[in-house]
């Protein structure tokens, strides 16, 4: 057969109809994704390839940048105060990621016990209430509750004849107060998830291993944790990132204060990029940040083989 | 055919694994975003150094701390009024500090979409000035001499001259504030306590404000703040944080240490001032929970008779070794980058009136920088305090304007870093001050 007759020969109907529905869903698949795909350009993609370049650069934003090669890194290497930032963020990263995933799912296998319907939905609405307000707004709130003198928190434990708790006053207890507010506003997004996965283990596994003669922690170990395990990587993962980059709740409440006591490493990047002018310093930090929560990210992938059953 | 949804279809488990995959990739993005910036720097422009005639129709676009209340909207209809071909869009910045406005302000110049003009405060004045984002006015201000006359008369001209950088005039003084004490004049009846003098000792504040903590009520609130907090104390203390041209850290002066001792001592040996961390001075001052406040008139007074709080009245802060006032100003420096610098100035001629100043400073809460609107428009009759023309009288006491070189933001958040660490009795005033002068120090000597 040549070409000729090839091209000649016209194509079965069905077949044309099926190209040209292919080619119209892929023009509307890209018109729906286009102003996501531009927005991630300008707002994402962008950005992520000026601090890389950024980091090697000194620039105040007024004048040309100029090219310092590693000094930012050297910089940064002998940063105490920064290094004190990194513990800080971390202490406030596993703290805040154990916390939340731990009550979340003690607060999810309470609600899917037998309980009124109108109990389930009241608790569910109040326990996911906090994660739909504004963080600065609740963080405002809480930095009155928390008042050493006149703050209501240090009243009813005086009241039990407690002594005053420096909340947000002292070194010691200051990020331990921004990690309970922080577990109190985002436990529910974690509860909500748990209740799902709860809700998705067929009843039928439960049946069984109940004639087979499982108590209720037996069931809970062997049945309900590894079926919920695909549900805790995915908060251990998106905990994990949410809270490397903690930036808003200190800030409102302390200012990173007092001392370093609250400063996590995304504070010290506003700070230096935004407030001293050091767009180089503050790229660098970024770049180290990024670094660290992607290598965790790979490490919780790889691991989860072990451990998680899909 | 196979049917392509049905390849398609994820189950839950599927769904959840990949879900955290993608969800991580876009949660990572931000870490690096959060240093997003725009590509290049902006070229400023340096035709706008010399005065040139504006163009027929010019809009200006000013920029101020907050949100515009009406008073500046109104006052730009009237400066349009008067100058048919020059129309003013007012920019509000949310910023929770001076500070904080002029991050924001140069991260617009970094965006190059700045503004023709701003408000800007002393804090502010010489990092403008220095970075070459102002322009010197005193070419406008020659070319005006006699109009401008009779305003350098009506302004105290230590608010002038704050507002100069290597002797150039960068900004005119517009409003103003600096600190006194407010104190709640019935707390101090019911204790059968009398307005002290105005030259009142410190040792005759620590009394009374020991006098008047009872229950929950303090004698006094010390506020964890540069400006108003620590600051006025130093003066009166006869130090300061910086040496007189501001070239160098004096943190670790004696007689800095021992001022900020004294606060400590407020806070954690006396008792008279609760915890500053957290603390909102203005709702307790308006409650009743604080007989005493440091705070500047201009932000406060209306705040506090809007607030429903009409005993109080002011004094100045106690005398130390001397009684030197801090203050505080603002005013308008024409930016570089405008491309209307000429009606720019018109703007802050029309802002510097006697006119406009009664008009702002009547909507909104600020001490007018004319002593004329200061005494006889800006307190209502029988409004408090009585001793109002104090606000402005201590302009004529030794004054001097808050330490602010172009490094203001870092020494700021150094200073108050190591405050917060004194005020809450973790360090003594003189390790903390010892570690903040270092920094100061680092941070001045790496002026270009």
């Amino acid at each position: 057969m040549d070409q000729t007759s090839l091209a000649a020969k016209p194509l079965p109907r069905k077949v044309k109809t099926m190209n040209r529905m292919r080619v119209e869903e892929a023009i509307w698949a890209w018109a729906f994704i286009f102003p996501s795909v531009v927005g991630l350009m300008i707002f994402t993609i962008i950005p992520i390839f000026s601090t890389f370049i950024l980091s090697a650069f000194s620039w105040d934003f007024l004048t040309p940048p100029e090219f310092i090669g590693i000094k930012n890194f050297q910089r940064l290497l002998t940063d105490t105060r920064l290094m004190t930032g990194f513990v800080v963020t971390a202490t406030y990263v596993i703290a805040h990621v154990v916390l939340t995933a731990l009550l979340g799912l003690i607060l999810a296998l309470a609600v899917t016990r037998k309980i009124s319907n109108f109990l389930r939905s009241s608790l569910r609405a109040a326990y996911f209430f906090p994660v739909i307000v504004s963080t600065a707004s609740v963080a405002i709130i809480w930095t009155y509750l928390y008042h050493q003198e006149l703050g209501i928190i240090n009243y009813y434990l005086g009241e039990l004849g407690i002594q005053r708790i420096p909340w947000l006053n002292s070194s010691n207890w200051a990020l331990w107060s921004v990690i309970i507010m922080s577990v109190w506003k985002s436990v529910g997004f974690n509860f909500v998830l748990f209740v799902a996965g709860l809700q998705n283990i067929p009843r039928e596994y439960y049946e069984a291993a109940e004639i087979d003669g499982a108590g209720y922690w037996s069931q809970f170990f062997y049945i309900t944790v590894p079926l919920l395990s695909p549900t805790v990587l995915f908060i251990l993962i998106m905990g994990l990132i949410g809270s490397f980059q903690v930036f808003d709740a200190p800030y409102i409440m302390t200012t990173g204060g007092p001392g370093d006591a609250t400063r996590t490493v995304g504070i010290f990047i506003y700070e230096h990029g935004l407030r001293f002018l050091r767009m180089g310093y503050a790229s660098t930090i970024a770049l180290v940040l990024f670094s660290i929560i992607m290598v965790l990210t790979i490490l919780q992938f790889t691991f989860s083989k072990k451990w998680v059953v899909y | 055919m196979l049917d392509r949804s049905s390849n398609m279809r994820l189950s839950r488990r599927q769904f959840l694994a990949k879900g955290a995959a993608l969800a991580s990739a876009a949660a990572l993005a931000p870490a690096l975003a959060a240093c997003q910036t725009p590509a290049t720097p902006t070229a400023t422009q340096s035709a706008a150094q010399k005065p040139t005639e504006p163009p027929k129709a010019v809009k200006l676009v000013m920029a101020n701390w907050g949100t515009i209340p009406d008073g500046w909207k109104q006052l730009g209809a009237k400066f349009t009024e008067q100058n048919p071909n020059i129309t003013v869009e007012f920019e509000g910045v949310q910023a929770n500090t001076w500070s904080e406005y002029f991050d924001k302000l140069v991260t617009q110049f970094a965006a190059g979409t700045p503004p023709d003009i701003c408000r800007v405060a002393i804090e502010g004045t010489q990092l403008f000035a220095s970075r070459g984002l102002a322009i010197p006015l005193d070419t406008y201000i020659n070319a005006d001499k006699a109009a401008l006359q009779e305003y350098f008369a009506d302004v105290h001209v230590n608010l002038v001259n704050a507002m100069k950088y290597k002797g150039q005039q960068f900004q005119l003084p517009f409003t103003w504030n600096g600190p006194v004490i407010h104190y709640n004049t019935k707390i101090f009846q019911e204790a059968g306590i009398e307005r002290p003098k105005d030259d009142w000792t410190i040792e005759q504040f620590l009394d009374i404000a020991k006098k008047l903590t009872k229950g929950d009520v303090y004698g006094f609130g010390l506020a964890n703040a540069y400006w108003g907090g620590a600051i006025p104390w130093l003066f009166v203390a006869g130090t300061d944080l910086l040496n007189k041209d501001w070239t160098q850290s004096t943190a670790n002066d004696p007689k800095t240490i021992e001022a900020i001792q004294f606060l400590q001592d407020l806070v954690i040996k006396h008792k008279v001032s609760p915890s500053p961390a957290g603390f909102n001075h203005t709702q307790a001052f308006i409650s009743g929970k604080l007989a005493m406040i440091g705070t500047g008139g201009g932000n406060m007074r209306l705040t506090f008779i809007n607030g429903g709080m009409k005993d109080f009245d002011i004094l100045y802060f106690p005398k130390w070794r001397e009684q030197t006032h801090e203050f505080g100003g603002t005013g308008f420096p024409v930016l570089k980058s405008s491309k209307n610098p000429d009606a720019a100035w018109k703007l802050t001629r029309f802002l510097i009136t006697k006119e406009s100043i009664a008009f702002f400073v009547n909507a909104v809460a600020q001490t007018p920088a004319r002593r004329s609107v200061a005494y006889d428009q800006w307190v209502k009759a029988g409004d408090p305090p009585k001793n109002y023309k104090i606000y402005y009288d201590m302009l004529d006491k030794p004054s001097r304007p808050v330490p602010a070189p172009p490094e203001y933001n870092e020494i700021e958040s150094i200073f108050l870093r190591y405050f917060s660490l004194v005020t809450n009795g973790e360090k003594t005033a003189e390790v903390a001050m010892n570690e903040a002068h270092k920094e100061i120090s680092q941070v001045l000597a790496a002026r270009k």
